[in-house]
């Protein structure tokens, strides 16, 4: 095994959580709301089953084969070249998402926070930032995972009281007012983030407590959605119709928090949550591209790796959209719930499952045959 | 200009070279291999962009095949 380090099976439902949310609690509410309108917390709810079945599913693979990962036993389910051929498949979608994902911090660091600062800067220091997490393993990132959650929780707490004084319940109603189609479709676009669970599949065999993954990963999951529940419900109670007009509501709620006049300005302790999230988000997917590579390469060490895949990383995400009108483009394509992450974090495990029991039958069978 | 911009990324790819390659042992032939040939992809597609900046990229790639791949199967939407 290439990773000498272990994490805790908590540890890894806080990455899986933290490897969600970071980028959902921002932009869910408004890219459901077109979709579900007044309905947006329902749709985390519809859309859990799909995070609930990655989670199964990994579990699964990992039941049959406990020591390896995706890239070795897909190896050993469908034989060396057709294995390595789905690696290499999932690995530049990875990178491709990851790029998406380096971009999009960027292009809201640049326009939200720092609107004079190159965007090269800003995402060069966060991968040299996550370059030397992922150099230190697995453990380093479990545990940061660890050390971020509760301030991130807390915070989230604190902000949501915060804005309790401005909120108008009646603005949620009428609930469901033309049945379950518009908050099933805003679910679409939720798949994106509960399909993105799947990468559990790099995670499970560095476990110390694996019969606990099950039980932490669905943990993990339920939490998400009940984030998500309360931030699309505290959103929509503030802004009602106008969420749409938001790139980021939950932000700009925060703008509004002003208490006795000196108790505002609260934004920065959103960014402030958001940057370390997305920070672990993006180390997390960042260390599953580099074990990836290594372990489809063979190595004996990923160490090495850090730094150039980095380079073509941090490449590919300066120049992922050339503008937001082509990101726009990009986000109305995944709102029609066909998107890489439902390839790599469901189809792909789905079929190697599938496979896998089938050759588990055609053995038996020949077994049986030979007696 | 674009002289100056890929100078800057040969010296990335230089210091690279420079702070990864002594940490290898000398028997890591595959290892040292991969980095080279990693840390070349990146360069290589940092001077394609530098050069040619309106190029398509990886995502807008993906996005492509997975909507002909999603008409090929449902009908096109």
């Amino acid at each position: 095994m290439i990773e000498k380090g272990k994490i805790s099976a908590l540890q890894m439902g806080i990455l899986m959580y933290h490897a969600i949310l970071a980028t959902g609690i921002l932009f869910i509410p408004a890219s459901v709301y077109d979709a579900a309108k007044q309905d947006i917390w329902l749709s985390p709810i519809w859309a859990s089953p799909v995070g609930f079945l990655c989670i199964f599913i990994a579990y699964k693979l990992n039941k049959l084969y406990p020591e390896d990962t995706i890239i070795q036993y897909s190896q050993r389910i469908l034989g060396t070249f057709l294995g390595k051929t789905l690696g290499l498949i999932l690995l530049l979608m990875l990178v491709t998402s990851l790029s998406v994902m380096f971009w999009q911090y960027g292009e809201f660091v640049v326009s939200e926070f720092l609107p004079h600062t190159p965007k090269f800067v800003i995402i060069g220091m966060m991968i040299l930032l996550c370059a030397s997490a992922v150099h230190g393993g697995l453990e380093v990132v479990g545990r940061l995972a660890g050390m971020v959650f509760p301030i991130f929780f807390l915070l989230f707490l604190v902000i949501i009281v915060l804005l309790l004084p401005d909120i108008e319940i009646k603005r949620m109603l009428p609930i469901m007012e033309n049945g379950m189609m518009p908050s099933l479709k805003g679910s679409l676009v939720l798949y994106t983030w509960f399909a993105q669970f799947g990468i559990v599949y790099f995670f499970l065999p560095f476990l110390t407590n694996r019969e606990k993954a099950m039980k932490f990963g669905m943990l993990s999951v339920l939490v998400v959605m009940l984030t998500l529940v309360l931030t699309n419900i505290v959103v929509i109670w503030i802004f009602g119709n106008v969420t749409e007009n938001f790139n980021a509501p939950f932000m700009s709620a925060s703008r509004y928090i002003s208490i006795a006049e000196f108790l505002s300005h609260l934004e920065s302790l959103v960014m402030a949550i958001w940057i370390a999230g997305t920070f672990i988000k993006l180390c997390a997917f960042y260390y599953t591209v580099v074990l990836g590579t290594a372990e489809w390469l063979n190595l004996s060490d990923y160490r090495p790796l850090v730094l150039p895949l980095g380079l073509v990383i941090g490449v590919f995400s300066l120049k992922a959209f050339l503008n937001s009108s082509e990101a726009a483009e990009h986000f109305e394509i995944v709102s029609k719930g066909f998107m890489d992450t439902l390839v790599y974090g469901l189809a792909i495990p789905m079929l190697l499952l599938l496979a896998a029991y089938i050759r588990k039958l055609i053995v038996r069978h020949k077994g049986e045959s030979e007696k | 200009m674009k002289g100056v911009y890929i100078g800057s990324v040969t010296v990335v790819v230089v210091l690279l070279f420079l702070y990864q390659w002594p940490k290898m042992k000398s028997n890591d032939r595959k290892e040292k291999a991969a980095f080279a040939t990693i840390a070349m992809i990146g360069w290589a597609a940092a001077v394609v962009y530098i050069i040619f900046p309106e190029m398509t990229s990886p995502a807008k790639v993906l996005d492509f095949i997975l909507v002909q791949v999603r008409n090929f199967i449902f009908g096109p939407i």
